[in-house]
C-alpha cells in the first residue's frame, strides 16, 4: 500500500448502484472498491456503459432513488456519505466535492449568465454577498485563463465557443476550493488542440488549490498525462487497479490488454493524429439485467477456462500495488 | 428590437384589412335581416322594408363596404344599429369586466398549473403526478357551463359564500370586484390550467432530464431553486406559447362564462350582437378581438427575449 | 357565514375595503332588481313593437288615454274629453301639473305630433288616421280630433295597450320620421330613465320621477294612478335561465318577469319567493301558413292539417304537464276578450291524423317538399315547432326541417319566394293574449294579400268583415262580426292557433304591488322593508 487509512480522502467499498427496470434490476455497479489520497489523481477507465460514470455519480449521490439503489460505503473525510441526508449531502456537492462533466455544450445553463452559475455557488457555500460573489467569479474566470473576464461573466453560455465553457465549468468546480474534484470524460467532447489546454489547465489548478481528483475517462492518452493510480472496471466491476507505470507497462488482466492494444505508443497519443481511444474487442459486454455467473469477461475473453465461466476470480494483489480479478493473471513474486 | 416591434404593429394593418373584409362578407352573405328583428313580430312587411331603407341595408355590397372602411380609416365602427349609441361606446362600456375576467383567469391558471405542472414532473409517475393529470383530463373535457353551474350551485347557493352572479365594477372596490369575479375566473380559468398544467408538466420532463440540470444538482443547489429557476426558465418558451394560444380560447369561452354569471362583457355584446344581427357592433367586436389577439403574440414574442438570451430579434 | 363576510373573512384587515358594499345594501329596500323577459335593445315604442320596449316606455311615458281591467278607455293623462258633433269632434283637456322628466311642460302641442308619429305606424292608429280630417292644438292644454265621419273605437285605438301604443313625447322628438330610430327617452311617466347608466344586454336603470303626479283613482291597469313605489328599478338582464333562478333564490334580483317552466317546481319550493301569474290570459302559439307558394297555398290542406292538431299536444311541449298553466282556445280570438267565441271551430277539435290524412290525400297533396322555418333559440317556438314537424312526419308529408335562429328565421319568413329559391311554407311564432283582442288589434288576421302580415294570406271577405267591424255601433254588434271573421278563418285558415299558456312571475315575497295585466307593467312595484 503506498498510503496510510489517514491519508485517505474517499474511500468507496463494496459499491453497488442498481437500477429497477420493467425488465430487470440493472447491475450497474456492483461491488467496486477503490480510495483517493488527498491531493492524488486517480483514473477510472473502461468502456462506455462499464459503470465508471454511475460511479462518480454514485459517490456524490445524483443518482434518483428509486429506479436506483446504492449500497455499500463511500468514506469522504471520516463520513460515509450514503448515510448522510439530502440536506448534509447538498452542503458537500459543489463545495467539497464538485464535478465537471463531459458536455460543456451543454451541461451550463444556457438561460443564466456565466457570471451567475458561478456566483450562485460560491452564495450558496461560502455565504458570499453578491459583489463579493460576483469579483470572485471573475476572479475565478481570470485563473481559468478566460479573457476579459469582467465582460464575460455577464455574457451567456451560447456566446462562448466549447473550450471556454469547459473552462467556465472548471472555474465553477474550483470556486469553493473543493477537497476532491469529479471530473467526468472533461475533454472527450473537445477538439484535440482545446483538449490539451484543458488538460494543461487541470494540472496547473491541481497544483494550484491542491484538490484530488477522481478522473472518468476512455482516453488512454488522457490517463497517462493525468494519473498516477489507475482502476479499469468492466461491466460494473473493478478488474485490475495498478500504478500508471505498471498497468502500462505490464498489463495483467485480458481485458485491460486488449484496451491497450490499440494505444500505439505512451504519451504521444494527443499529438499525434492516431486513435486515442480504447481499442476495439471483440464480443459484446454481458447483458448487466442479468446476475454475471463467474468472470465476466469469458465470453470475450481468449484464455478464458471452464473455471473462468464458473468462479468469478477474487480481486488480488499479484505485484505490489497492483490488483487484479483474473484466474490466470501471473502472480509476481510479491515483496510484500 | 424596436424595428421589430414597429414592423410587426405594421403587419398587424393588412391582417386586420382581411379581417374586416372576411367579417363584412361575412356578416353580408349569412341569412338573417336586422329591419326585420327591429321591427318585431307584430311589424308588417312594408314596416320591416321600410326600415330597411331607412338604415341603408338596401345598398349594394360593395357600396356598404366601402362606407365601412372610410369609417374605419377615422377609427369610427359606427352606431349599433338598435341602441344608436356609438360601437366605442358600448364596446368601452363592456370592455372592463372582459379584461378583468381575462386577467384574473390568466393570473389564476398560470399560478396554479404551473406549479402543478412542475411539481407533476418532479415527482412524475407518483400520486400527486398521476393526480394533476387526471385533473387535466376532467379540465379539458367537462365543458366550461357545466364547471360555472356547478360553482354557483355549490359555492353561491348552497354554502351562500359568493354571489350567483353579475359584476361589480373594480372602481367600487376591490373585495366587491373580486367576489364577482371569482368563480368565473375558476369556471373559466379550469381548462386553461388543464392546457397549462400539461404542457409545463411535458416541458419541465424534458428539462429536467439535461446535462445542466445534473449540473445545477452536482452544485449543491436545492430542489426549488432548481425547479423554478435553472428548469422552470428554460421551459418558460413552451409554456408562454401555449399560454398564448390559450388565450384564444379564453375569448371563446368568456362568451360562455359571461352568459353563466350574467357578466356585462364583450363576449356578451357580441353574442347579442349575432342573434340580432347588429352588424356594426359584431364588426367592432371582430375586429377588436382579432387586433387583441394579434397583439397578444407579439407580447407573447417579446417575452421570448427575455426567457431565453439565445433569441434576438 | 353570509356571503358578504366570506371574502372579508378570508382576506384579514380588509373590511375597509367592503365599505361600498354596506353601502349597497343599506339602500337595498329602495332599489327593486328586475329580470325583465329580454334584452332592451331600442328605447323607441313606436319604431319597434318589441315588448320589452313597450314595458321600458309604460315606465318613462304616459298616454293621454289608459285602458282599464274591463278593456275600457280611461282618462289618463286627459283629464276628460268631450264628444260632440255625434261623435266626430273629440276635444281633450290634459290634466294640470304634467312634466317631462327635462323638467318642462306637457302641452297639446306635444300630444297631436306623438299622435301623428303614432299612426303612422300602427294599424289601429291607422284606422283614426285614414277617418280624420284635423288633428290640432287648441291651446297649451286642449286639443282636438275632427273625424269625417264617426268612428266608436277612437278612444280605444288611442287607449290601445298591445304593440304600439300611443305614447305622448315631447314635441321636437314626435316630429322624427316614424320610421327613423328616436334617441331621447324623455317622456312624462313616472320613472326616468338614467341613461349613463344604460348598458344594453346587461343594465337599465330607472329613478322615480319626483315630478310626476298620479291620478287620484285607484291603480287599473294603464288606467288610474302609476306610482313610483321604488325609489330606484334596475333592470338586470341575465340571458342565462338557470342563473336568473339562482339569483333570484339568493336575493340578487327581486323579480322575475318570465321563468323558464322547468325552473318552476323549484322556485316554488322556495319560501322566499312567490311564483304569481301576473298575465292571466297568457300567450297564444300560432302555427303561420305561406298563403303565396305550394302546396300550402291550398286552402283544402291547410285545413287538412288542421284536422290533425292536438293543441293539448302543443301546450304540454310548451309549459310541461302542470295543466293549470295552459288552456286550450279553438278560437281565433284570444281568451278574455269580448270576441272570444269557438264557434266554426269543429275542424280543429278532429285530433285525428287518419282524418287529416285521407282530408291530404283528397286535397291532392302528392309528396310536395314542405319547408318549415325552425329558430332554436327560443324554447317556446322550438316547442311548439318540433310538435308540428313531428306531426308533418306522422303524415307523410316530404318535410324540410330548417333549423337556425330566429334572426334568420325573421328574415327568411319575409320571403315570398317559392321554397326552391329560398321562400318557406311554415313557420310558428307566439304573441300576447292582447294582440289577439279583436280585429283592430290583431295583426295577424289581416288577409289582404300582400299587404298582410307575413304568409300573405287572402280573403275579401275577412278584409270587407273587418270594415264592418270597425263601424259596428256597439260591442253586440262587434261580437257577431268577429263571429263571421272565425268562420271565415276557419275555411280559409290564415294560420291554426295553438292554444293559450300562462306565463308566470316569480318574486321575493317581500315585492308588493305586482299588477296582474296581461300588459307588462312595472310601475306601483316596490319592495317592503
Amino acid at each position: 500500500m503506498t498510503t496510510s487509512m489517514a491519508d485517505r480522502l474517499l474511500e468507496v467499498e463494496d459499491l453497488r448502484t442498481h437500477f429497477r427496470t420493467p425488465d430487470g434490476v440493472v447491475r450497474a455497479v456492483d461491488g467496486v472498491s477503490f480510495h483517493i489520497a488527498a491531493g492524488e489523481t486517480l483514473a477510472v477507465v473502461g468502456e462506455s456503459g462499464c459503470g465508471k460514470s454511475v460511479t462518480s455519480m454514485s459517490i456524490l449521490r445524483l443518482i434518483p432513488e428509486p429506479p436506483g439503489k446504492v449500497t455499500g460505503r463511500i468514506m469522504f473525510r471520516g463520513r460515509d456519505l450514503l448515510s448522510l441526508s439530502e440536506r448534509e449531502m447538498r452542503q458537500i456537492r459543489g463545495n467539497e466535492i464538485s464535478m465537471i462533466f463531459q458536455e460543456p455544450m451543454t451541461s451550463l445553463n444556457p438561460v443564466l449568465t456565466v457570471g451567475r452559475q458561478i456566483r450562485e455557488t460560491l452564495k450558496l457555500h461560502q455565504g458570499l454577498d453578491d459583489r463579493a460573489a460576483e469579483a470572485r467569479a471573475i476572479e475565478m474566470l481570470d485563473l481559468v485563463h478566460i479573457p476579459e473576464a469582467r465582460r464575460r461573466v455577464k455574457e451567456y453560455p451560447h456566446q462562448l465557443s466549447g473550450g471556454m465553457r469547459q473552462r467556465v465549468m472548471i472555474a465553477m468546480a474550483l470556486a469553493c476550493n473543493p477537497k476532491l474534484l469529479i471530473a467526468d470524460e472533461p475533454t472527450t467532447a473537445l477538439d484535440v488542440t482545446i483538449q490539451a489546454q484543458i488538460l494543461d489547465l487541470m494540472r496547473e489548478l491541481k497544483a494550484k488549490v491542491g484538490a484530488a481528483i477522481l478522473l472518468i475517462t476512455h482516453d488512454l492518452g488522457v490517463v497517462a498525462e493525468m494519473a498516477k493510480r489507475i482502476v479499469v472496471m468492466y461491466a460494473g466491476r473493478k478488474v485490475e487497479e495498478a500504478r500508471a507505470n505498471d498497468l502500462f507497462r505490464t498489463p495483467r488482466h485480458p481485458y485491460t490488454r486488449g484496451l491497450l492494444g490499440a494505444v500505439p505508443k505512451l504519451g504521444s497519443s494527443l499529438a499525434s493524429d492516431a486513435p486515442s481511444r480504447l481499442a476495439e474487442i471483440p464480443g459484446i459486454v454481458p447483458n448487466l439485467k442479468k446476475p454475471i455467473i463467474g468472470c465476466a469477461f469469458a465470453s470475450r475473453c481468449t484464455e478464458a477456462t471452464e473455471l473462468c465461466r464458473k468462479v468469478a476470480p477474487p480481486i488480488e494483489a499479484k505485484a505490489p500495488g497492483h490488483f487484479v480479478a483474473c484466474h490466470h493473471a501471473a502472480r509476481e513474486a510479491v515483496a510484500a | 428590437m424596436l424595428a421589430y416591434v414597429v414592423r410587426r404593429v405594421l403587419a398587424t394593418i393588412p391582417v386586420m384589412l382581411v379581417v374586416a373584409f372576411v367579417v363584412f362578407s361575412m356578416l353580408m352573405l349569412a341569412p338573417g335581416d336586422p329591419a326585420a328583428v327591429i321591427a318585431g313580430d307584430q311589424a308588417t312587411p312594408q314596416d320591416v322594408e321600410r326600415i330597411r331603407q331607412a338604415l341603408g341595408l338596401d345598398r349594394p355590397f360593395f357600396v356598404q363596404f366601402a362606407d365601412f372602411l372610410w369609417r374605419l380609416v377615422h377609427l369610427d365602427l359606427g352606431t349599433s344599429i338598435f341602441t344608436n349609441l356609438p360601437v366605442t361606446h358600448m364596446i368601452a362600456q363592456r370592455i372592463e369586466p372582459t379584461l378583468a375576467l381575462m386577467v384574473l383567469t390568466i393570473v389564476l391558471a398560470v399560478s396554479v398549473a404551473v406549479p402543478l405542472g412542475v411539481v407533476a414532473a418532479w415527482k412524475a409517475g407518483s400520486w400527486i403526478d398521476r393526480g394533476v393529470m387526471l385533473f387535466a383530463v376532467f379540465g379539458f373535457s367537462v365543458p366550461v357551463f357545466v364547471v360555472g353551474y356547478l360553482l354557483a350551485y355549490f359555492v353561491a347557493l348552497e354554502w351562500e359564500l359568493l354571489p350567483v352572479q353579475g359584476y361589480t365594477p373594480l372602481s367600487q372596490g376591490f373585495l366587491p370586484f373580486l367576489e364577482n369575479l371569482i368563480l368565473p375566473a375558476i369556471a373559466l380559468g379550469t381548462v386553461y390550467i388543464a392546457l397549462i398544467a400539461r404542457i409545463t408538466r411535458a416541458t419541465m420532463l424534458e428539462v429536467l432530464a439535461q446535462d445542466y440540470i445534473r449540473t445545477a444538482r452536482a452544485k449543491g443547489l436545492g430542489t426549488r431553486p432548481i425547479l423554478f429557476l435553472h428548469a422552470l426558465k428554460n421551459a418558460a418558451v413552451p409554456i408562454s406559447t401555449v399560454v398564448g394560444i390559450g388565450i384564444a380560447l379564453l375569448i371563446g369561452g368568456a362568451v360562455v362564462t359571461e352568459s353563466v354569471f350574467a357578466i356585462p362583457g364583450l363576449g356578451r355584446l357580441t353574442v347579442d350582437a349575432i342573434l340580432r344581427r347588429d352588424y356594426p357592433v359584431i364588426q367592432g367586436v371582430v375586429l377588436l378581438f382579432s387586433f387583441v389577439y394579434v397583439l397578444i403574440n407579439l407580447l407573447i414574442d417579446l417575452l421570448y427575449t427575455l426567457f431565453d438570451p439565445r433569441i434576438r430579434y | 357565514m353570509r356571503r358578504r363576510d366570506f371574502l372579508g373573512a378570508t382576506v384579514a384587515g380588509a373590511a375597509a375595503l367592503a365599505a361600498p358594499a354596506v353601502h349597497g345594501q343599506a339602500s337595498a329596500a329602495r332599489v327593486l332588481r328586475i329580470v325583465p323577459q329580454a334584452n332592451l335593445t331600442s328605447l323607441d315604442p313606436i319604431w319597434t313593437t318589441a315588448t320589452i320596449t313597450r314595458t321600458h316606455a309604460y315606465l318613462v311615458y304616459d298616454t293621454l288615454v289608459g285602458m282599464d281591467s274591463s278593456f275600457q278607455p280611461r282618462p289618463q293623462m286627459a283629464e276628460g274629453w268631450t264628444i260632440e258633433d255625434d261623435g266626430k269632434v273629440y276635444t281633450f283637456t290634459l290634466r294640470e301639473g304634467l312634466r317631462f322628466h327635462n323638467g318642462e311642460a306637457v302641452t297639446a302641442r306635444d300630444v297631436v305630433a306623438s299622435i301623428k308619429r303614432w299612426w303612422a305606424r300602427d294599424g289601429f292608429g291607422q284606422e283614426i288616421a285614414k277617418r280624420h280630417a284635423s288633428l290640432v292644438a287648441l291651446d297649451d292644454r286642449r286639443l282636438r280630433l275632427t273625424l269625417q265621419k264617426p268612428f266608436a273605437l277612437t278612444l280605444k285605438a288611442l287607449g290601445k295597450a298591445n304593440a304600439s301604443p300611443c305614447f305622448v313625447m315631447p314635441e321636437s322628438v314626435a316630429n322624427t320620421d316614424p320610421h327613423t330610430q328616436i334617441t331621447s327617452a324623455i317622456g312624462s311617466g313616472p320613472y326616468r330613465f338614467v341613461r349613463e347608466e344604460w348598458n344594453p344586454g346587461s343594465r337599465v336603470v330607472y329613478a322615480r320621477f319626483e315630478g310626476y303626479v298620479p291620478r287620484q283613482e285607484p291603480t287599473d291597469w294603464t288606467a288610474g294612478a302609476k306610482l313610483a313605489n321604488a325609489e330606484r328599478m334596475e333592470w338586470h338582464i341575465i340571458p342565462d335561465p338557470a342563473t336568473a333562478g339562482a339569483a333570484l333564490q339568493s336575493g340578487e334580483v327581486d323579480f322575475w318577469e318570465i321563468p323558464l317552466h322547468d325552473l318552476l317546481p323549484v322556485l316554488r319550493r322556495n319560501r322566499n319567493i312567490e311564483v304569481v301569474v301576473r298575465d292571466p290570459i297568457g300567450s297564444v302559439g300560432m302555427l303561420r301558413f305561406n298563403h303565396l307558394v305550394p302546396p300550402f297555398d291550398n286552402p283544402a290542406l291547410r285545413r287538412a292539417l288542421m284536422l290533425a292538431v292536438d293543441q293539448e299536444n302543443y301546450l304540454r311541449a310548451v309549459v310541461g304537464d302542470d295543466p293549470g298553466m295552459y288552456a286550450t282556445s279553438y278560437s281565433f280570438w284570444s281568451r278574455g276578450s269580448p270576441m272570444h267565441t269557438e264557434e266554426g271551430s269543429e275542424p280543429l277539435r278532429v285530433k285525428s291524423l287518419e282524418r287529416a290524412r285521407a282530408a291530404l290525400r283528397e286535397a291532392g297533396y302528392a309528396g310536395q317538399r314542405v319547408v318549415q322555418l325552425h329558430a332554436s333559440d327560443f324554447p317556446t317556438l322550438a316547442a311548439l315547432s318540433q310538435v308540428t314537424a313531428d306531426l308533418l312526419r306522422r303524415l307523410e308529408i316530404n318535410l324540410e326541417f330548417v333549423a337556425t335562429d330566429w334572426g334568420t328565421v325573421v328574415q327568411r319568413r319575409a320571403s315570398r319566394e317559392p321554397i326552391e329559391r329560398g321562400g318557406w311554407n311554415i313557420f310558428h311564432t307566439t304573441w300576447s293574449g292582447p294582440d289577439w283582442f279583436d280585429p283592430a288589434s290583431t295583426l295577424a288576421m289581416r288577409a289582404n294579400g300582400t299587404g298582410a302580415w307575413f304568409g300573405w294570406p287572402t280573403s275579401e271577405r275577412m278584409e270587407a268583415l273587418r270594415e264592418q267591424w270597425f263601424e259596428a255601433p256597439n260591442q253586440a254588434e262587434q261580437k257577431r262580426i268577429a263571429t263571421e271573421i272565425q268562420r271565415e278563418a276557419f275555411r280559409v285558415v290564415p294560420h291554426i292557433p295553438l292554444g293559450h299558456f300562462l306565463s308566470p312571475s316569480a318574486h321575493r315575497r317581500n315585492v308588493t304591488g305586482v299588477i296582474k295585466s296581461p300588459i307588462v307593467l312595472f310601475y306601483n312595484m316596490g319592495k317592503s322593508a
